[in-house]
């Protein structure tokens, strides 16, 4: 098991996002997470990386494990593991707008990881071709399209060769056209054998690209298995 | 590159205005280091101490011929200290000069506050109005009407005695003068050297009876100097006996028989006026004033004003980078800080906004010496301008990290980077593009306010130009000329705010 979340609770403002939420991740598995809106999708996966804090339960990624019980330097340090272990993609992308495709890709593998400015821009110049960006090193956010910004988002997380990809409804702020280029760039991840979790409530996207459904509803996780079994025809 | 270089040389600049005083450690012996500085306001001086209106680089005046003198004698060179006249007094118990001459009058007051010399001059004061006033002959005509005069002087102090007088007062003595020709006052009540020379060439203006009251002009020292205030006193009664004193006062048109009574063995400190009893009436020696000159050439002035400009420019700029890094700091700590951290920089920002600049000046200078803190001018001028603006540049700085979308600091965390590594990389590279215009703003703003550290004894642009206009009545001239240099410092930076402004548009 890559990653567990075993019965997640939050409260935020009186009222209960998560209810005792679950998930579970073998390496090599693609997972989408569906639901209506308001159902904590999102806070799920921001949980599994310490971004969002919560108020019960535990989340294991492979062996660390992340509970509210920690004392708070611990949790810091431990934070930060997870983090090198699990890349993330939002649904608005979160460029850096002061800095160009391939520094945006170079900026987490030099300073965080420790690489030399070379071996980091190598690569993420290597991990922008893979999304087919080969041509755009040099842009700066501003002047790349959307699918293309989402495109760059995912060889910055990809750079920091994580365990596994988080993302956080990739394509839902894309015009169609751009959906589906962004959804075939994750096609290829899954085909070569990444693991994801996939937040969406895109129902074409859960089933082109993830090998299991699970779907949530009102903080919990209600329902798993196949795309046909949760998605239907 | 540059903006680094340039950062490290001003830090330098700062630092030294920092460390080095402007006055050194006090000397074994009086006058160890051969300079005799002397306190006096060179704006609107004249006759005592002001810049020769012919030939503005040089300081005139019957007192900096008394002050060259006694410097001579004693082995020293003499050294002008320029402050603001009400600020002499504590100026010089701070140590910023060896002595104060500037037609300080005895007073009670006074005397507690310093030591003084005998007195090189006895005047009286002259009643001032208008060319063609009729009601007024003299200081019992005053009843209900409004009466310039100089801010601390003894003839304030004998316009409280008349019952019914309003009583304005000036931080100079050109502009009362200024204000009764135009109407804004009914008189001026003055020291008659000062009536004579300001108002005697004015064909608006006249005197009111004769002149009247008693006073002393002396020399104030340090009350902790006793060794120069013997020297001093020494070499004043020298020039009382062998005559030189008397020549002095007669080039400049103020000796008259009264003065004999100064170097009489009892020569009496009485305080003032009527009390004091009829003397032999003082006069000038023929009530003719020095005439004023007016300059044959603006240009002329021109160095000058470039010299202030130059203060102007290097304290702001040395000011402003302070500024800026301390409001970094406080903005950081107010965003991240643990709770008592907090608050106490959110106080900070609190108490500076709410209280006028003027008053920290006067606080970290005159002040702060109670405690035994004695910050040389430029120290304090630096001080108070940067910490005074930090609060605000930290309030641009915490609006500007604050504008950066949430999503910025969740996927740099989400890359594992540090709270730090976040600021540092993704944080504070976005927020200088939008606090750079602002910011340029407000170093625009800072050329103007820095005006304010002439109250501390510095000499900026716009001291520079009171003290050359008041000598020359020019404030039109040299008025438009310091604007335009004001404006040659301001309007590069304009140009440059707008084009960060359109950089920083385009960035997203």
């Amino acid at each position: 098991m890559l990653i567990e979340a075993r019965e997640i609770r939050k409260r935020a403002g009186g009222a209960a996002i998560l209810d005792g939420a679950s998930l579970s991740v073998v390496r090599g598995e693609t997972v989408a997470v569906v639901g209506p809106s308001g159902a904590g999708k999102s806070t799920l996966l921001r949980c599994l990386n310490g971004l969002v804090p919560f108020d019960s339960g535990a989340v294991l990624v492979d062996g660390l494990e992340l509970s509210p019980e920690l004392h708070p330097a611990e949790r810091t340090r431990r934070v930060l593991a997870v983090r090198r272990r699990l890349g993330m993609v939002f649904q608005e992308f979160n460029l850096f707008p002061h800095l160009t495709a391939l520094e945006n890709a170079a900026l987490g593998p030099r300073e965080v990881l420790g690489l030399s400015a070379r071996e980091a821009e190598e690569r993420a110049a290597r991990y922008l071709e893979r999304v087919h960006l080969g041509d755009k090193l040099h842009a700066r956010p501003a002047e790349l399209s959307g699918g293309q910004r989402q495109r760059v988002a995912i060889a910055r997380a990809l750079a920091m060769e994580p365990a596994a990809l988080l993302l956080d409804e990739p394509t839902s702020a894309l015009d169609p056209a751009l959906k589906a280029e962004v959804a075939a760039v994750i096609g290829e991840l899954r085909a070569d054998g990444l693991t994801m979790v996939i937040v969406t409530h895109e129902y074409e996207l859960a089933r082109r690209t993830a090998g299991r459904v699970v779907e949530m509803a009102a903080g919990r996780t209600v329902r798993s298995g196949t795309p046909a079994e949760i998605l239907g025809g | 590159m540059t903006a680094t270089r340039l950062a490290a040389v001003l830090l330098a600049l700062l630092l030294r205005a920092l460390a080095s005083p402007v006055h050194a450690a006090p000397p074994p012996g009086p006058l160890a280091d051969g300079v005799l500085s002397y306190g006096a306001d060179a704006e609107g001086g004249a006759p005592y101490v002001f810049y020769d209106p012919g030939d503005p680089g040089r300081l005139v005046g019957f007192e900096v011929e008394i002050v060259e003198e006694i410097a001579s004698r004693l082995g020293a060179k003499p050294q002008l200290r320029q402050n603001a006249w009400e600020s002499l007094i504590p100026a010089l118990n701070r140590g910023d000069s060896d002595i104060a001459v500037n037609g300080i009058e005895l007073t009670d007051g006074r005397l507690r506050e310093a030591a003084f010399t005998r007195p090189y001059y006895l005047f009286q004061q002259q009643l001032t109005v208008r060319a063609d006033e009729t009601r007024i002959k003299s200081r019992r005509d005053l009843a209900g009407l409004r009466v310039g005069t100089l801010i601390g002087s003894l003839a304030q102090e004998l316009l409280g005695e008349v019952p019914g007088v309003q009583t304005v007062t000036y931080p100079g003595v050109l502009e009362p003068y200024e204000d009764l020709a135009s109407g804004r006052i009914d008189a001026v009540f003055l020291d008659l050297p000062i009536a004579a020379y300001y108002a005697g060439s004015n064909p608006r203006l006249k005197p009111a009876g004769p002149p009247e009251g008693e006073g002393y002009y002396a020399i104030a020292v340090k009350r902790s100097d006793p060794e120069l205030l013997a020297a001093v006193d020494g070499a004043l009664a020298g020039m009382m006996l062998d005559g030189t004193l008397k020549r002095i006062l007669e080039r400049w048109k103020l000796w008259n028989p009264a003065q004999l009574r100064l170097s009489a063995p009892a020569a009496g400190l009485s305080r003032t006026g009527e009390a004091a009893g009829p003397g032999t009436p003082v006069q000038t020696a023929d009530g003719a004033p020095v005439p004023l000159r007016k300059p044959d050439s603006w240009w002329k002035y021109l160095p000058h004003l470039l010299k202030g400009a130059g203060m102007t420019f290097a304290l702001s700029a040395v000011s402003m980078a302070f500024a800026v890094t301390l409001g970094l700091g406080i903005a950081l700590v107010r965003l991240y800080g643990g709770a008592a951290a907090r608050a106490g920089a959110t106080a900070y920002v609190e108490i500076v906004r709410g209280t006028p600049l003027l008053i920290q000046l006067y606080l970290l200078y005159y002040g702060l010496p109670a405690l035994g803190v004695k910050l040389p001018a430029l120290g304090a001028a630096v001080l108070g301008l940067g910490l005074n603006y930090a609060a605000f540049e930290s309030e641009i700085y915490r609006a500007g990290i604050l504008s950066i979308p949430r999503g910025q600091t969740e996927a740099a965390e989400s890359l594992g980077m540090t709270r730090w590594q976040t600021l540092r990389f993704v944080l504070l590279p976005q927020t200088v593009r939008t606090v750079l215009p602002p910011v340029t703003n407000d170093f625009i703003a800072m050329l103007k306010d820095s005006s304010l550290v002439s109250v501390i004894t510095v000499v900026e642009l716009t001291k520079a130009y009171s003290i050359h206009a008041a000598a020359t009545f020019s404030y039109l001239e040299l008025g438009l000329m310091s604007a335009g240099l004001y404006l040659l410092m301001s309007l590069p930076l304009s140009r440059l705010s707008r084009r960060l402004e359109r950089r920083a548009r385009f960035a997203d």
